[in-house]
């Protein structure tokens, strides 16, 4: 069996990885503000608490998030050969996923509106007990990798 | 053609449990409604009339039950089986023979003068409803060896390919074991736990507060002796329900099926195509592991999410370890032989063991600081996690036995199961460390597999990284 390296995904995506827990965190904040705004009709200290613990909330998930970002992208890597997928993740806690081609069922790809703006696309491999995902790789290759798992998964089932 | 090619109906009395599905759909309203009447009637002093009521709720159930059966028609056709239903709506269901996966028969013990059963049809499909494809509730037994024979024949394949078929039917001696080394008469104790945990906090109190004062008033003794009693009695039902529901037991190979017949009140016969085996268990609790004894589970795909079992399929109750292999051998000729091996690693132990303490700090803590005195009792907790952990590391092991199968096991409060997998049944394989462990070169296993109608995971944790790397090395042949 050939033994090809893994592969990082691209760049790109850490982007789309940072524009998300913004969001993420402009979402936090709006609920914040509704919430102070509510205390202003009724029950101003609970609601202002609540305000106050949504902030703090968010701030911490946001900080997280996107200190994370480039240890995501480090240790989250993918490898293909004419037999399985390989998907590794973490560097504190490791992570190994064989998934045979055989296996497969169905893949399904996705493009959300921030990744249509980076030109990449997610992909979920879907096997009978379970689903895998890798977060997003270029829109061009992600359509040769859907043919190329098509004809392996053809071939493997025709061996088989 | 086969016989019974017009659509006929079922025996009348299929409308008895017609009408008991119906009112299980119905309990609950029918429950509320009584119960919110009987106030009305106390107060204007027509109890008399409540019997009135409830025959009156039987005869208007009647009905639809009546309809429903006088629409319900089958046919066994040249190629398929047919099914008429619906009242309003007509619906006819055909299924090709080909289509049929299992066919599946229960008999109530007052239908067998009669030589009525019942007879469950399943398919591959997706049906989106909790019921097999088709129920034919009280039919005559010969329509099931007809369907069967008819499903057979539209599958081309010969009934009997081995000059005789393997056969085992258990024995008195084996089925009272059985039922007496099951710790399913504990299950009992944690549904009452879990009974009492959804009363109301005011009901709860009450009964912790009468159940202090009684004990204040009874001598250590009686407390105990008490306990032991009414466990024994959930201990002495639990095995006289284990051996009514596995009477008779009765396992034989036609082909490439399996068929499994158990049961005395309710007899059923249960149909396995080999082709659905995902993975073979071998099962010891913990009294059964001390006897060496093994019961035999089969993991299996199966549509029928009525029926938590269905997934699990039991195919011997109970044998001796030493046994199993020429077991195996008997009805799957092609399996290696195994090995029950213990693992005993010490790190592995170790880890186990620091677990459980981190786990059971957990609830010990709270308890004993927030609940004085009665809290503290909690430490107890302590004490069980030392033969847990040893049991649990005894327990994990993985071995690849060829190059096509592999036998892993692993413990769930003093289970020790052993999985048998052939290499194309394990959906993906997942290898798991942490930086600490892989240091010291070990790590955890995760396998998916499919079971029941979706899929399922098994965690063999602490193992050492060469035996991971020969695994993984097997997987990726």
């Amino acid at each position: 069996m050939p033994k090809t390296a893994a592969k990082h995904l691209p760049k790109t995506i850490r982007i789309v990885w940072i524009w998300t827990s913004l969001l993420v965190a402009l979402g936090g904040v709006i609920l914040a503000g509704g919430s102070w705004l509510l205390g202003a009709w009724f029950a101003p200290t609970f609601w202002h608490v609540i305000a106050v613990i949504l902030l703090v909330l968010t701030l911490i998930i946001t900080i997280i998030d996107l200190a994370f970002v480039n240890y995501r992208w480090q240790f989250n890597t993918y490898l293909v050969n004419p037999r399985q997928f390989e998907l590794h993740d973490g560097y504190f806690f490791r992570k190994q996923t064989v998934i045979p081609i055989a296996q497969i069922q169905n893949i399904k790809l996705e493009q959300g509106p921030l990744l249509r703006t980076k030109n990449l696309q997610a992909i979920t491999l879907v096997t009978a007990a379970s689903s895998h995902k890798i977060a997003g790789i270029p829109t061009a290759e992600s359509e040769q990798f859907k043919t190329l798992v098509m004809t392996l998964a053809q071939e493997a089932r025709d061996d088989a | 053609m086969t016989p019974n090619a017009t659509p006929q109906r079922l025996n009348p009395f299929a409308l008895i449990s017609e009408f008991y599905h119906l009112i299980r759909e119905w309990v609950i309203p029918l429950i509320v409604l009584l119960i919110s009447l009987i106030p009305v009637f106390m107060k204007h002093h027509l109890t008399a009339l409540i019997p009135v009521l409830i025959i009156a709720v039987i005869v208007i159930f009647l009905v639809p039950a009546s309809l429903r059966y006088w629409y319900f028609k089958f046919a066994l056709e040249p190629a398929s089986l047919v099914i008429y239903s619906g009242i309003f709506n007509h619906q006819i269901n055909h299924i090709p023979y080909q289509r049929i996966q299992s066919v599946n028969q229960t008999q109530w013990a007052f239908l067998k003068p009669f030589h009525l059963v019942t007879i469950s049809v399943e398919t591959a499909g997706h049906s989106d409803t909790d019921r097999p494809e088709a129920v034919l509730s009280a039919v005559k037994a010969s329509i099931y060896d007809q369907l069967v024979a008819a499903q057979q024949q539209a599958m081309s394949q010969p009934t009997d390919t081995t000059p005789t078929p393997p056969n085992y039917t258990i024995n008195r001696r084996d089925l009272r074991e059985f039922a007496m080394t099951s710790p399913a008469f504990l299950s009992v104790l944690v549904v009452l736990l879990a009974g009492f945990g959804k009363l109301s906090e005011r009901t709860k109190q009450q009964l912790i507060n009468w159940a202090f004062s009684s004990a204040k008033q009874l001598n250590v003794f009686v407390i105990l002796g008490s306990a032991i009693a009414i466990l024994a009695v959930f201990y002495l039902g639990s095995i006289i329900t284990l051996i009514l529901t596995y009477y008779g037991f009765n396992l034989t190979r036609q082909g490439d099926h399996l068929i499994i017949r158990r049961g005395w009140f309710k007899e059923r016969q249960t149909e396995i195509a080999i082709d659905r085996i995902q993975a073979i268990r071998l099962k010891q609790p913990l009294v059964r592991h001390w006897l060496h004894l093994v019961t035999v589970q089969l993991i299996v795909i199966s549509n029928d999410h009525q029926d938590d079992d269905a997934a699990n399929v039991i195919i011997m109750p109970v044998i001796k370890q030493a046994a199993v292999n020429d077991f195996l051998a008997t009805f799957f000729p092609q399996l290696p032989s195994l090995q029950f091996t213990r693992n005993h690693d010490r790190r592995n132990f170790w880890l186990n063991w620091r677990n459980y303490l981190l786990g059971s700090a957990l609830v010990i803590l709270p308890l004993t600081l927030f609940w004085r005195p009665w809290g503290s009792l909690s430490l107890a907790i302590l004490f069980i996690t030392l033969p847990m952990a040893s049991f649990h590391s005894h327990a994990t092991t993985a071995q690849v036995l060829t190059p096509r199968y592999l036998l892993v096991s692993n413990s769930d409060w003093f289970t020790r199961s052993d999985y048998l997998f052939q290499r194309h049944h394990v959906q993906t394989l997942q290898l798991r460390t942490s930086l600490w462990l892989q240091k010291r070169h070990y790590g955890h296993l995760t396998l998916q597999f499919r079971a029941g109608q979706h899929g399922k995971k098994k965690a063999f944790n602490y193992l050492p990284a060469a035996q991971l790397q020969a695994i993984r090395t097997w997987y990726d042949r």
